[in-house]
């Protein structure tokens, strides 16, 4: 069942957060559930693939509150909030820092599961890559600096002869750094490389006024 | 009243009457041995035994003319001045015709004819003077004009007689009496008759035992006269008797008036004057008596109206029983106070004091039962019946209607408050006829009006409670609108539960092996959220009721946990830290729990109010209860907002006084009326350390209040 993955419910009443506990676990998931915020915060268990159900009104920290709070420390997961009346402007702030759905109490068990559900996708997403960016850094960082900042000119889309000239260094050995760059990243073209380091969050160099001078290739 | 004292006369007059000779027999006794005396002197001497009996009847002439005339200005009729001055006249007559009987040889040459026509005269005027008398028996003439007409008959008479002969013979030597003289007996017997008669219609002006003395008199004297028709010789049996007979009439007359005149003059002369006084007494009985339930009356309205005006007890109360002293005091057996419409077409009952024995009145009185009665009111005329036949032939419909009601006799008064008829006041008895005294009667509009101001003043107390539950119920409608969200939150939570707990169950149960106890705790917990949400309700139920309060015994840490179950969401919301403190095993209280609940929502609200200006940090209120002083309960709510003014600390309780922009300031108010309505005081400090705290302390129920 735990392959299914884990819901975390956050919710300041101890008989609704439980009922949603119950929902979760008869739908296969693994289900854990906190009085606030802070107690989630206290406890997170972010080695499993999981998503939070989130009361968006609760004493304390809020269920937006708690949204903000895990972005700001990078340790974001698929949130699907419940609220007593639905609010179009709490909603839609909500959705746009990233919430999976916003859904109003009393909840129907097919919408909630089915939220659950995309959450947990998402999360499960999510959570490939972040490993997959983890390996693409982790391949990034066994280049030499001369090779990453070869690599960091490619991801410019500048020619060899361009980056030898703003390198200073001869257009031969921008070669050999790039053949090294692409066997060491497991790139099988510029394209895949391109995709790979964005996922990783490894960013083009600053090359000033020529980046306007897009070239195809 | 009067029957009394009169009895009393009674007897006094008897024993006045007592020195008198023992007993009507001796008395009688003595005029027989005198009258025997007299009848033998007559045998002997025949001239004597005349001038004894003339000289006694001029001696009884002339006393009754002393009483008669000393004692007419008591009199209110004629009767005994006229005859009083008659017989003096006649005495006079009759003193001439004895010195002018034969043998008296006063007179030279005379026979039996002078002193027998000076007779007959003095029998003419003494008969014409009772006839006289007797009809004056009932008015009253001048003295003067009897002197005058006496006088001038007397002298008349005597004139014919002796200066000018016409006066036609009455005994004639050769042939005895004239026809004349007969004749003129039997006419004076017939004037006497008259006059007896004529007494007799008016008899009831004597007193019983004058009376018969009086007719006793008339019928001697006719006896009399009639003897003196058959005698043939002036010395003759006849004669005697004629005399003997007259001799007992003057006695009689003599009891009559002149022993009555003098020994009893009351009996006499008095007797009118008596009556005056008796009808006088009566008046002045009958008068006291008017005044003295005139007073009475006053004295109860004025207490009434102190009463109505500052009312120990309800004003309703007080109304009540006002109406049944009322009805006391006029000793009837129903009264109502009645409240026409604006368009006077039906009269409602407000009270009604009756005996349950009574037929039921009822409720409303329509303009078809009763028209004839509504339109006098209308026409502000006290209607009064001694009896339903008092009522005239057009009130056919009412008299149906009260007849119905078993009334008997009944009065209504209408009560008009500025032009327009308002009240009725009706009285009625069951059963009897009465009369309703008239000056009573027009006093009862006083206590018409004193019962018009209660009931008017009554009206407008309704008027205000109404609106001020009215008021109170509105404040509590927007209490609960302000909470609608938090309230719609309190029950979302419970149902919320309640579907995902069936639905989990509904799943655990596809499974293969469903787990029974897991089952069981699913169920648990929703018939325990399916109690939460029917607590909400509950609550909410009771905030918004209608209708007037009641008071029971109240729990009031429950009303607390109650209000904190409906405003705890809207704490969360704003971000407030919503605690209590409650006091274990606290006495109840006595009041109404909707208004209590009002009280501790009302300050709850202010509380979170005062609070959200604070930091999100910084926002919490405490509510707590704790025994106060002295048998009463303390509810305090802390908070940590800005405080209050101290110099406005007492008038946050006066309506419309608000610190925050956009309130209306009734909140506390209100608040403060309701805890006063429950005895209780309410007041707020601020805290050492910020903020401000509310006070609420209440009575707490006596120990029978507590077990029930």
């Amino acid at each position: 069942m735990s392959a299914k993955g884990t819901v975390y419910v956050v919710d300041d009443d101890p008989s609704v957060r439980r009922s949603l506990a119950r929902l979760a676990r008869a739908a296969g998931y693994e289900a854990q559930a906190f009085a606030s915020a802070g107690e989630f915060l206290a406890s997170e268990d972010l080695r499993a693939t999981g998503c939070l159900v989130l009361d968006v009104r609760m004493p304390g920290l809020s269920g937006m509150d708690l949204q903000e709070e895990m972005r700001k420390t990078g340790r974001a997961m698929p949130i699907v909030f419940l609220t007593g009346h639905g609010d179009v402007p709490t909603s839609v702030e909500a959705m746009k820092k990233g919430a999976v759905d916003f859904l109003t109490k009393p909840v129907n068990d097919e919408e909630l599961l089915a939220a659950i559900a995309a959450a947990i996708r998402k999360a499960a997403q999510d959570q490939a890559a972040r490993t997959e960016a983890q390996e693409v850094r982790r391949r990034y960082e066994s280049l030499s600096p001369r090779e990453q900042e070869v690599l960091r000119y490619v991801l410019t889309g500048m020619l060899n002869k361009q980056i030898a000239l703003a390198l200073h260094i001869a257009e031969k050995t921008v070669k050999v750094h790039r053949g090294r760059v692409m066997e060491k990243m497991r790139a099988e073209s510029v394209a895949e490389l391109v995709r790979m380091t964005q996922k990783a969050g490894i960013e083009p160099a600053a090359v000033g006024r020529q980046t306007g001078n897009v070239v195809t290739w | 009243m009067l029957r009394k004292p009169a009895a009393m006369r009674e007897n006094q007059q008897q024993e006045l009457g007592a020195p008198r000779p023992a007993g009507p027999w001796a008395g009688l006794a003595v005029i027989v041995c005198v009258m025997a005396g007299l009848a033998f002197m007559a045998s002997v001497n025949f001239l004597l035994f005349h001038a004894l009996i003339e000289v006694f009847s001029v001696i009884v002439a002339g006393c009754i003319f002393v009483v008669a005339w000393n004692g007419r200005r008591f009199l209110d009729n004629s009767f005994l001045p006229s005859v009083g001055i008659a017989y003096l006249f006649v005495g006079l007559l009759d003193l001439l015709h004895t010195l002018a009987y034969k043998g008296m040889g006063v007179f030279s040459n005379v026979g039996s004819n002078l002193a027998t026509q000076l007779w007959t005269a003095a029998r003419y005027l003494e008969a014409a003077a009772l006839l006289v008398g007797a009809l004056l028996l009932k008015q009253k003439v001048r003295a003067e004009l009897f002197w005058l007409l006496y006088a001038a008959l007397a002298l008349g008479l005597t004139l014919t007689i002796f200066a000018w002969p016409v006066y036609p013979a009455c005994y004639l030597e050769d042939q005895g009496l004239t026809v004349f003289k007969k004749v003129s007996e039997y006419v004076i017997c017939a004037l006497f008759l008259a006059a007896l008669a004529v007494l007799w219609r008016g008899r009831e002006r004597f007193e019983p035992g004058v009376w018969r003395l009086l007719a006793g008199f008339f019928v001697l004297r006719i006896a009399s006269e009639l003897a003196f028709t058959l005698y043939v010789d002036v010395y003759g049996f006849f004669n005697i008797v004629g005399h003997l007979l007259k001799l007992a009439g003057f006695m009689v007359l003599y009891r009559a008036m002149v022993e009555t005149g003098l020994a009893r003059p009351y009996a006499l002369l008095f007797r009118d004057l008596k009556r005056n006084e008796e009808q006088l007494e009566q008046r002045v009985a009958e008068r006291t008596r008017e005044v003295t339930e005139a007073l009475a009356f006053e004295r109860l309205v004025a207490e009434l109206s102190a009463r109505l005006n500052a009312p120990a007890e309800g004003l309703s109360e007080a109304i009540g029983d006002a109406l049944r002293r009322l009805v006391e005091f006029f000793q009837a057996d129903r009264g109502m106070l009645l409240e026409a419409n604006a368009d006077l077409t039906e009269a409602r009952v407000l009270y009604c004091h009756a005996p349950s024995a009574a037929p039921p009145a009822p409720e409303v009185f329509q303009r078809a039962m009763v028209p004839w009665l509504l339109e006098s009111a209308r026409q502000r005329r006290t209607v009064c019946l001694d009896s339903l036949d008092d009522l005239p032939r057009e009130a056919a419909t009412d008299r149906e209607a009260l007849a119905r009601l078993g009334t008997t006799s009944g009065l209504l008064l209408p009560v008009f408050v500025g032009q327009r008829l308002r009240y009725g006041l009706a009285l009625d008895c069951l059963g009897s006829r009465r009369t309703w005294p008239q000056a009573l009667r027009e006093r009862l509009r006083l206590a018409g009006e004193v019962f018009g101001n209660a009931l008017t003043r009554e009206r407008g107390e309704q008027e205000a409670g109404r609106l001020r539950r009215e008021f109170i119920r509105m404040d509590r409608m927007t209490r609960m609108g302000e909470l609608t969200a938090a309230i719609a939150h309190e029950l979302n939570q419970p149902l919320t539960a309640i579907l995902s707990n069936a639905q989990a169950a509904l799943r655990f149960m596809d499974h293969a092996d469903p787990d029974p106890d897991q089952l069981r705790e699913i169920l648990k917990d929703i018939v325990e959220d399916d109690r939460r949400a029917g607590n909400v309700i509950r609550s909410l139920r009771s905030l918004v009721k209608r209708g007037t309060a009641r008071e029971e015994p109240v729990d009031l840490n429950g009303v607390i946990q109650e209000v904190l179950a409906l405003v705890h969401s809207d704490a969360v919301a704003r971000k407030v830290d919503l605690r209590s403190r409650l006091a274990e095993d606290l006495p109840r209280l006595l009041g109404d729990k909707a208004l209590l609940q009002q009280v501790l929502l009302n300050l709850l609200m202010n509380a979170v109010e005062a609070v959200t200006e604070q930091a999100a940090g910084a926002r919490a209120v405490t509510v707590g209860t704790e025994r106060g002083a002295a048998g009463t309960l303390r509810l305090y709510v802390r908070d940590t907002g800005p405080g209050l003014p101290p110099d406005k600390m007492e008038r946050v309780f006066e309506p419309f006084f608000t610190t925050r922009q956009g309130g209306l300031g009734m909140g506390l108010a209100i608040t403060a009326s309701i805890v006063a309505r429950h005895r209780g005081r309410i007041w707020a400090e601020n805290n050492p350390a910020g903020g401000a705290t509310f006070f609420v302390e209440l009575p707490a129920a006596g120990p029978a209040g507590g077990q029930a």
